[in-house]
């Protein structure tokens, strides 16, 4: 067995040679930057309003144009990657809480308590994921933390599934077998041994995730659903220029550039990640 | 007596209006009209939807119709006479009149249709509206005295509309519940089928009374919820005429080669509902202070992109009612201010409004919560579905809602339901003894010229109460392709499809 930092090492080398994921990580690093930033990045109040500068068109003074009620659409799609950030971290938060000791205990007991979970499992994933993320919010109310907590629920069979098929795998190895052998119980051995073994796919479906649950957020605050206004979305402002592409292309093209270019980050993130750590890949 | 005058004066105008080359109208032909959403019920006793009366008034013959300057004409009514004070109001059918199902059109019918809209058994929605009607009395097969518990000057106004509309007594016998969807009438065109969501189609009506009467052959209605998507629609040729267009097309339909716009005043008002029965808005001081925060010129400017009228009552610029001089409307932050001081809260407070989650009120709310900003009244904006808007409202669930009214011919349908003590959609819970008074005296006196003295008082004091903070009075505006002709555009904003025709050459 090699030691875990030469493991590092080749992982680190395989992403370094990939510049799909590469580009990825300096999309994400770019887009955590003005996130951090936004306050001070943002030239205007996303909210403040100037009712003389309706639609106006990009400018010097407002780079990328203003919206139907005068707001800076720069300062906005700036905030926004705020509530995106949000909308990755916190449904993918969800789905991992909930997801990831299913799939453990479904992996790693087998027998009824895997057929019970997984069937359970397979219920929540015969819904077409925008419809049951759509049913959540209409029952909780249209709020943003309703709207990421159904995106965060729809995302649990991926993670569950996933993580039992890793932990069967994972559980087969004599390591498991000599855990067991000195006593240790079932939760020191899914703490210790089998978690950590999960780890990489794990990480790999979260890039995909964030950027699913960005574009998800976008959708459900598109559909009204989501953020409320005036809190700036990507999705609120692609709803509210859709009506405007004829007279003001501008207020729908920066934050769907935005919404296109951040999931494109983390998609070619994951990619990369899954590159970096595939074992049949490893030269 | 005065309908007699009336009907002469008409025959008049209409004489004088027929160009003197007559463009010969073509017969035939298919109109699709594109709607902002599907008709509820074809039951005109039963709707609640101001769409549905967009399909009935071409399916149901009413006793009298309104015109373009609000006049009331003859329709089912050939003439009418207000006797005993406008208690007692007599009315001459026209002869020869027959339902889509062939049977005739009577006085026995107008009373057995009066009967059922007054049945609390079928729970009416026109019952409120014909509240006064005591008796309906056949005089002769086509004579017909009604006599109210009170004058009531908007009578006939109301017969204009659901309440006027004569359905089939021989059809609702036969379908009963099921006439909703198999619905009789006397009007230009008979029912043929709907398909939720999708179309309604309307065929002409051979023996309709009027010869000569309807040119179209057919009629079909679509309904396409968004306005960008029906306006494409229209200028695709994928439909003849459209209703309610976004006041940001307006300019680019204008332009557009092949199609005509009209604009008129409507009989809308958009506004706030603020619930007089929930803090903070039980405080008199604090309504006002909204009332005196928004700028309802930025309103008009920014969100309806300069067409129709500011609002500050519920009567539009359509209405003889419209008080003009009144000015204490304009937003002044430093009255705003000391109402915000005399009502507790100088540096303001917060609540939650409830909007219709569409663009333009997205965008009005928006509007508004940057205005109530500026004086520390935080305004946050729950958004929700028409229907759950609705509910809310019904409920009087909000501390505020946005909502408008597509109004009424007359004011008082603009004005009573809302602002009386006992008005039915007082969902605010308002309640002041001196609008009561004035809104009852408005609504029992004849001569216009002491009601519009009156109304001017009900404008005033609801200015001085803030039940609402009325915002916006739209434009009533249609678009329809080159090639249909003679439509003729009501305040109302209903199409009226018997005289229109297809030139497509």
């Amino acid at each position: 067995m090699m030691d875990p930092a030469s493991l590092r090492a080749i992982a680190l080398r395989q992403f370094r040679r990939s510049w799909v994921g590469q580009v990825g990580a300096i999309l994400v690093v770019l887009f955590l930057i003005v996130t951090v930033l936004a306050p001070l990045l943002a030239p205007y109040d996303p909210i403040a309003t100037d009712f003389a500068n309706v639609l106006s068109p990009p400018t010097r003074t407002h780079p990328l144009g203003t919206d139907d009620i005068g707001r800076d659409i720069l300062s906005r799609v700036i905030h926004g990657s705020r509530v995106s950030l949000q909308a990755g971290l916190f449904t993918v938060a969800v789905a991992l809480t909930v997801g990831l000791p299913l799939g453990l205990l479904a992996g790693f007991r087998g027998g009824r308590v895997d057929d019970l979970i997984m069937r359970g499992i397979e219920v929540i994933l015969s819904f077409p994921t925008l419809v049951l993320a759509l049913g959540i919010t209409a029952v909780l109310g249209p709020k943003l933390i309703h709207a990421l907590f159904a995106i965060g629920i729809v995302f649990v069979p991926h993670f569950a599934r996933l993580i039992r098929a890793q932990v069967l795998t994972v559980k087969e190895n004599d390591f498991i077998a000599a855990a067991e052998a000195l006593g240790a119980s079932d939760v020191r051995v899914m703490r210790l041994h089998v978690l950590p073994n999960c780890l990489a796919p794990i990480l790999v479906q979260s890039s995909f995730s964030i950027a699913f649950a960005i574009l998800t957020e976008a959708a459900l605050s598109f559909l009204g659903l989501g953020t409320q206004p005036p809190t700036p979305s990507w999705g609120i402002m692609l709803a509210m220029g859709r009506g405007y592409l004829e007279q003001a292309p501008w207020l729908g093209a920066f934050p769907g550039l935005a919404i296109f270019v951040t999931v494109l980050g983390f998609n070619l993130l994951g990619d990369g990640i899954r590159d970096a750590l595939d074992p049949r890949l490893k030269t | 007596m005065k309908g007699w005058v009336r009907l002469v004066a008409l025959a008049v105008v209409v004489l004088a209006a027929v160009p003197a080359t007559v463009v010969a109208q073509t017969r035939g032909g298919s109109i699709r009209i594109g709607m902002d959403a599907d008709t509820t019920t074809m039951d005109p006793h039963r709707s609640t939807a101001a769409v549905d009366r967009q399909v009935y008034n071409n399916v149901y013959g009413k006793l009298v119709d309104i015109d373009a300057r609000f006049g009331i004409v003859p329709q089912l009514a050939q003439s009418w006479e207000i006797k005993g004070g406008g208690l007692v109001y007599v009315f001459k059918l026209r002869r020869g009149v027959k339902f889509h199902d062939g049977t005739d059109f009577t006085a026995e019918i107008v009373k057995w249709n009066f009967d059922r809209m007054r049945d609390p058994a079928l729970a009416s929605a026109r019952r409120s509206e014909i509240a006064p009607v005591k008796d309906v009395k056949v005089v002769d097969p086509l004579t017909v005295e009604i006599t109210l518990s009170a004058p009531f000057a908007p009578f006939l106004s109301v017969l204009t509309d659901r309440a006027g509309m004569m359905v089939s007594r021989a059809a609702v016998e036969k379908y009963k519940d099921d006439f909703a969807r198999n619905p009789v009438g006397t009007g230009p065109f008979r029912f043929v089928e709907w398909v939720k969501d999708d179309h309604l189609t309307l065929k002409r009506f051979d023996g309709y009374w009027e010869s000569g009467l309807p040119h179209l052959d057919e009629a079909v209605y679509r309904p396409i919820p968004d306005s960008s998507v029906r306006f494409t629609a229209m200028r695709t040729g994928q439909i003849d005429i459209m209703h309610q267009i976004h006041p940001k097309d307006v300019g680019t339909a204008k332009a557009e080669r092949g199609v005509k716009v009209s604009e008129i005043a409507s009989l809308w008002w958009q506004g706030l509902h603020l619930n007089n029965q929930v803090a903070p808005f039980t405080n008199k001081a604090i309504r006002q202070a909204v009332w005196y925060a928004v700028d309802r010129n930025v309103v008009q400017r920014v969100a309806y992109f300069g067409s129709g009228a500011p609002a500050w009552g519920p009567f539009p610029p359509s209405m003889w009612a419209q008080d003009r001089d009144f000015t204490d409307w304009k937003r002044d932050p430093v009255k705003a201010k000391a109402k915000l001081a005399d009502g507790g809260m100088p540096n303001g407070f917060a609540f939650t409004v409830k909007g219709w989650n569409q663009p333009i009120q997205i965008q009005e709310l928006q509007i508004v919560q940057a205005q109530l900003k500026e004086l520390g009244v935080d305004m946050k904006i729950e958004l929700l579905e028409f229907g759950a808007l609705l509910a809310d409202l019904n409920s009087h669930n909000f501390v505020a809602l946005r909502i408008g009214w597509s109004g009424r011919p007359d004011p008082d349908g603009n004005a009573h339901v809302f602002l009386h003590s006992k008005g039915g959609l007082n969902r605010v819970r308002y309640s002041n003894s001196r609008m009561d008074e004035l809104l009852d005296q408005a609504r029992s006196e004849a001569d216009q010229a002491k009601r519009k003295v009156l109304y001017a008082q009900v404008t005033r004091l609801a200015a001085e109460d803030a039940p609402y903070i009325w915002l916006h009075h739209d434009a009533e505006v249609k678009v329809w392709a080159e090639h249909v002709k003679g439509f003729e555009h009501i305040s109302d904003g209903m199409m009226r499809f018997k005289g229109v025709w297809l030139d497509k050459r």
